[in-house]
């Protein structure tokens, strides 16, 4: 396994020389110290540790305290305090940041190593039960959702019905006197269809459809939404090559839907590459994790060299709804419904990126 | 002689404009309803060439129609097409072993109205 990495705060340097060593020989690896708050900040948010050890008083501006407020709350590290003394004013103000231990200096290499484990596994029981929590919440919300939806769905095709009807009535009587009313009427059928296309989108996760899975490879599926998407949309300046793997893989999917899946990938790609670029379809076998080396999944990954997604809207990729493609009909269902569809396969959706450098989604699904 | 079309349906504004597009390129006579027994009536009287009926409706809804309208002679022979707001009412309509010729979901654009009409009636010739 990994050595879990340590990051140091202490503003003496022996002291923190000495804490190095010690914590070494005890298995962990530090792979810096930060001798003032603000380095502190900075050197956890390079490193990633899994642990900050932090003296609590610290000479600079910025407070032990302060530092691991911030270095908790905006990256989600965990803190165990160091101290000389242990005065209540400062433990009161310590606990604020809650704190995963404290370690009351001297203190022995069998304290210090104890402290910390509980921390670290503290640390990651939380971490499991708020990914526990929010996924309840996601599922619960779905399913809210879904039941409204269907319901809804009626009173709104209904009206629709209505707009479409009578749009088309007035296009038929009034579209040869004017070229303006006849755009006009143009936009309100637009709309009026788009309004449909959201509602059918909504109930068809409304409504858990069953899968009617087959056997097939991978590298068929992907070639068959290849050859669709030919029909659909022009590729103008967009190359599209495929590595496939070369062993006999298999995936047991109902194929409709994932052909949905891959086709609002690859025009997710597309749209996000208006000035062309290059998309790369591979398919390949991976390792379930590093301790089952014999359990494979099938991953197959789209890689494009578009604009890119921020940090921030990485976040809110699978919500419903999520589009900043409002102004050009974007809808928001797509990843989400790309997502549901993967789970439902007993498999998963990932999707990273690089702002400006292009983006990455991957479906793994179990091999057959 | 012209095709008799009566519609079914309790929302009025929809039966309008469905009433007012098909008027404008073709000579159907197009009868009214708003509610599923005022169709059955009409229907034993007129006996139209087609019926389009909607499924949600209060009272008596569009299969329970569908079903009197199968099940009395002076009515069976009609084809009837059935309006649905849900397309997940397909498989209602499958499984209810009521024969219609066919179904629309609405919202529907005129051109398909107009294709699945004409197919239904030319069966019929
Ligand atoms: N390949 C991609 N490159 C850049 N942005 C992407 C890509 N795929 C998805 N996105 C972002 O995710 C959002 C949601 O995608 P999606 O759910 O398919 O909805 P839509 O395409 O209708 O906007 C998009 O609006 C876009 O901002
Ligand atoms: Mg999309």
């Amino acid at each position: 396994m990994k050595k879990k990495q340590i990051l140091v705060v202490e503003d003496e340097r022996i002291v923190a020389e000495d804490i190095k060593m010690r914590l070494e020989k005890l298995g962990y690896a530090v792979p810096g110290i930060a001798f003032s708050g603000e380095e502190a900040v900075k050197k956890a948010e390079n490193m990633q540790p899994d642990l900050v050890l932090m003296d609590i008083v610290l000479e600079k501006k910025m407070s032990g305290i302060e530092a691991a407020s911030i270095i908790s709350s905006r990256f989600n590290i965990p803190i165990v305090y160091l101290t000389a003394y242990a005065d209540n004013k400062t433990l009161e103000r310590a606990k604020i940041t809650e704190p995963f231990g404290y370690i009351i200096k001297p203190f022995e290499d069998r304290e210090l190593h104890s402290i910390i484990e509980i921390a670290l596994y503290k640390h990651t029981m939380e971490r499991k039960l708020k990914k526990a929590q929010q996924e309840l919440i996601q599922s619960e919300k779905l399913a809210a959702l879904g039941r409204f939806s269907s319901g809804i769905a009626h009173e709104i095709k209904n009206p629709l019905g209505v707009i479409l009807g009578g749009s088309e009535f007035l296009e038929m009587k009034l579209s040869q006197t004017d070229a303006d009313i006849k755009t006009t009427i143009d936009k309100i059928k637009k709309s009026t269809l788009r309004a449909n296309t959201i509602v059918e989108g909504l109930l068809k996760f409304a409504r858990p459809s069953e899968l009617k899975t087959e056997r097939i490879k991978p590298n068929d599926l992907v070639n068959e939404t290849l050859s669709l998407l030919k029909y659909r949309v022009p590729l103008r300046n967009i190359k599209v090559e495929t590595h496939f793997a070369k062993e006999e893989l298999y995936i047991e999917v109902d194929k409709d839907q994932m052909l949905q899946v891959f086709f609002n990938l690859l025009m997710n790609a597309i749209e996000a590459m208006p000035k062309g670029g290059k998309i790369t379809i591979k398919t390949y076998k991976m390792a379930e994790s590093e301790f089952s080396l014999d359990k494979y999944l099938c991953v197959i990954e789209i890689m494009d060299t578009g604009e890119g997604i921020s940090k921030d809207n990485l976040r809110k990729l699978f919500e419903p709804f999520f589009t900043t493609k409002r102004d050009k009909k974007g809808i928001g269902l797509g990843l989400f419904m790309a997502k549901m569809i993967a789970n439902n396969h007993k498999g998963d959706l990932v999707i990273d990126s690089k702002q400006r450098k292009g983006t990455t989604a991957k479906i793994i699904l179990p091999l057959s | 002689m012209d095709k008799k079309i009566l519609i079914i349906d309790d929302e009025e504004d929809f039966c309008y404009f469905v009433k007012q597009n098909l008027e404008a390129i073709s000579n159907y006579e197009i009868i009214i309803a708003n509610k599923g027994k005022k169709g059955i009536q009409i229907a034993r009287k007129e006996k139209p060439d087609l019926i389009l009926l909607d499924i949600m409706m209060p009272g008596i809804d569009g299969f329970e129609v569908l079903k009197r309208l199968k099940g009395n002679e002076k009515t069976q022979r009609i084809p009837v097409i059935m309006f649905t707001a849900k397309d997940e009412d397909e498989a209602k309509i499958k499984a209810s072993g009521l024969y219609c010729e066919d179904y629309i979901v609405k919202p529907v654009e005129n051109v398909v109205l107009r294709a699945k009409i004409h197919r239904v009636l030319d069966l019929r010739k």
